[in-house]
């Protein structure tokens, strides 16, 4: 890993269809908006480097890859994330009432005990909101999450939602330092071969 | 939100196992549009990996679900799927500690106990293992990759290996019947010259035995013709003998003395290729269990457009006029697709072929000093078949600390208890038995057994758009699998590649957007298939 990078850090986004998990997301790595964003497809994760109180630090920010549709994410999906960001959208009722299954799932499958976790209301500059920011905070609050109302299409909140989790995640001891990483697996690629192959001169030399 | 399942789509998949779920990615990779359903409320079928409480969940649904006839239109008619089939039967499970509850534990606290000889002894109850019910991550269906076989080799060049980790198996036993102990399999070059189980002209017998067999290609002139009947043959005119050739057949070829010699070799030259490249076993592990693998495989499918619906109960497979699969009766959605794939366990043309014998165990000590995963292969002792077992630590998050979680499996003879009894009263004792054997033996904490059916199918019974693929089977590995469906990919769209690489997110760090590269993509894919129609 490059040396001036702090960590690397996992953060995870659900919540309903159609809430703007994937606008958020790439407005935050890309600054880029589409008002007409299909259903996800082809959005694995973004990477993105953030400079958090002078600390390099590297997002893999993972999507739903629009397995949530059907509410059909992989356990596996919440594997290892030190931060997840719950979505629900201001002017959608049902989006909100969901939310206490997506927390659920979320404290079933999160690996990292105390992950930290974000509630962003999103799509405020949308008329006919149907949740109170006052409702959101409440929700958070019984969850101890932190709270932001955002839109991904005037930037409002954005770039503050992913700053503020990411400081809170580094301030979490335990959470995202390298000793907490060493106990987990190994990656496999092809980058990453360890030890000496055997091979048959290896076996030939002590015949 | 059933109106939402795309119809008619490319390809229809039933069932989330190992194989079903490599077809499902390649296909969405390369811009095919894949549904993927499955009845059950959870991911991977009968390669599936539970916590306690999930455990107990689906054995419970298992036994619950009811067959339902559809009617269906004129001119075509349709084959039932058989939800309710008992794919995993024969499930006893049991506790070998007290179900009373210790007040004022915490959590993580543990009552520890000074033992008579000082070792610090954790003391467990019922409740207190099922309070850490999430720790627990139980395979149906544990098995091994090859650090150099199929599966690692399709993780890597597809991408998808990105989506799991995995720890190297850190040693190998066999069973040595002469003195009654596990015997360690020396893996490397430097285990085989440290051994102290074996003699220095031993060591090199093994090392010749391991280098010719590798060579086997290259340089044929080292072996007689005679030799090559099976591998007992091979082994008898090379005067192996002894603890070497418990290694040879037990561990490095897991074979039997009649196995055929080219696949002793082949197995031998996987295994021995497979040493180093991770660490000193040719073996990997998946943290989290092998239930992990179909999940990537999903992932990868979702990325690239799969859609995803559990809990979708599929009734029928409708059958056209011309003999062709159209579709299914998927909840009161009629699914239109070009192609089906179903696992064989739901397929109602396919027929029980054999099965496995499992057991699970919760211990609470490692049958050797070893603290990670331990694969022991026994060998066949009177008359029964091998048996594997796969000793996962903590530090494979199978369990919480101080806790082992114990997989056996062999080929089901009678019923899975019946079939594991001998070599679990050898390995480890139940809570109940006297202090003195009980210090020594690992003592189970709980333990379930049950059996998995395996299923054929002969694809001349099928419509020829309806494919079935294999659930989970005894060998160790998962390489069969992948090979299986790569095949039947192949065999559905014959000039495409299978799973290239994803691109990697980490390269298109601060550039362009990667999803218009892989959206641009597959849609070149899509225009060269309808080309092609």
């Amino acid at each position: 890993m490059d040396p001036s990078v702090l960590t690397t850090l996992k953060i995870l986004i659900t919540g309903e269809s159609g809430v703007g998990k994937s606008s958020l997301l790439l407005r935050f790595t890309d600054d880029t908006f589409d008002n007409e964003q299909a259903a996800t497809i082809g959005v694995d994760f973004k990477v993105k480097l953030i400079n958090i109180d002078g600390n390099n630090v590297k997002l893999a920010i993972w999507d739903t890859a629009g397995q949530e549709r059907f509410r059909t994410l992989t356990p596996s999906y919440y594997r290892n994330a030190q931060g997840a960001i719950l979505v629900y959208d201001v002017c959608s009722r049902q989006s909100f009432s969901r939310l206490d299954a997506w927390f659920d799932e979320l404290e079933t499958y999160a690996t990292n005990t105390n992950i930290v976790k974000m509630l962003i209301g999103n799509k405020i500059d949308k008329e006919r909101r149907e949740v109170s920011r006052e409702e959101g905070l409440k929700f958070a609050k019984k969850h101890s999450m932190l709270f932001i109302e955002a839109s991904a299409k005037t930037k409002d909140g954005v770039q503050m939602a992913f700053e503020e989790l990411v400081q809170k995640i580094i301030q979490t001891p335990g959470l995202w330092e390298v000793d907490a990483s060493s106990q987990r697996g190994m990656s496999l690629s092809d980058r990453t071969e360890g030890g000496q192959p055997w091979s048959c001169s290896g076996y030939c030399s002590l015949v | 939100m059933t109106d939402d399942i795309p119809s008619p789509c490319d390809l229809l998949v039933i069932g989330t196992g190992l194989t079903e779920s490599i077809v499902a990615s390649a296909a969405s990779r390369i811009g095919k549009q894949v549904v993927h359903v499955d009845h059950r409320d959870f991911y991977g079928s009968n390669w599936a990996t539970f916590s306690f409480n999930n455990l107990h969940n689906v054995l419970g649904v298992n036994k619950g679900l009811t067959e339902c006839i559809e009617e269906t239109k004129k001119e075509t008619y349709s084959i039932h799927i058989g939800l309710n089939s008992n794919t995993v039967l024969n499930v006893v499970e049991k506790w070998f500690i007290s179900d009373e509850d210790v007040e004022a534990t915490i959590d993580n606290q543990l009552r520890i106990e000074e033992t008579n000889n000082g070792i610090l002894k954790q003391t467990w109850t019922k409740s207190e293992v099922l309070k850490h019910s999430r720790k627990f991550n139980f395979d149906l269906s544990p098995k091994l990759l090859y650090s150099k076989g199929e599966m690692v080799e399709v993780l890597i060049s597809s991408g998808i290996c990105r989506y799991a980790e995995f720890k190297n198996v850190s040693s190998i036993y066999t069973y040595d019947n002469v003195e009654s102990g596990l015997l360690p399999v020396p893996c490397s070059r430097a285990d085989i010259f440290n051994s102290k189980d074996i003699t220095m002209i031993e060591k090199r017998l093994l090392m010749k035995i391991l280098s010719m067999c590798v060579e086997y290609e290259t340089k044929p002139e080292k072996f007689q013709e005679d030799e090559m009947g099976n591998f007992g043959n091979f082994l008898d005119a090379h005067k192996i003998q002894g603890k070497v050739r418990k290694y040879l057949i037990d561990s490095v070829a897991m074979a039997k003395e009649s196995t055929n010699f080219q696949d002793a070799v082949k197995n031998i030259q996987k295994f021995v290729r497979s040493i180093g490249r991770y660490g000193n076993t040719p073996f990997l592990w998946t943290l989290y269990g092998s239930g992990e693998l179909p999940q990537c495989f999903c992932r990868c499918s979702a990325v690239f457009g799969g859609v995803y619906c559990l809990k979708r109960s599929t009734r029928s497979i409708i059958i056209g006029s011309d003999g062709q699969a159209t579709g299914i009766m998927c909840d009161n959605q009629n699914l239109k697709a070009k192609f089906i794939l179903i696992e064989d366990s739901l397929n109602p043309l396919a027929t029980i072929k054999s099965g496995i014998s499992r057991a699970i165990l919760v211990t609470n000590k490692a049958l050797t000093s070893n603290d990670q995963a331990v694969l022991i292969n026994l060998p066949s002792l009177n008359g029964k078949e091998p048996v594997r077992i796969l000793e996962l630590s903590a530090s494979t998050m199978a369990c919480p600390q101080g806790l082992y979680v114990v997989h056996l499996i062999t080929r089901q003879v009678t019923t899975a208890i019946e079939d594991l009894r001998e070599v679990i009263d050898t390995f480890f004792s139940a809570v109940e038995s006297n202090e003195n054997e009980a210090l020594h033996k690992p003592q189970i904490i709980w333990s379930l057994h049950f059996n998995i059916n395996e299923y054929e199918s002969y694809a001349d019974m099928l419509p020829l758009n309806l494919y079935s693929s294999p659930g989970p089977n005894s060998s160790m590995d998962f390489d069969n699998h992948v090979i299986q469906a790569r095949n039947i990919f192949k065999s559905m769209f014959p000039d495409e590649d299978f799973l290239p690489r994803v691109p990697d997110p980490e390269d298109v760090i601060l550039e362009g957007s990667a999803e218009e590269v892989v959206l641009q993509e597959s849609l070149e894919n899509q225009e060269v298939h309808n080309v092609h129609e």
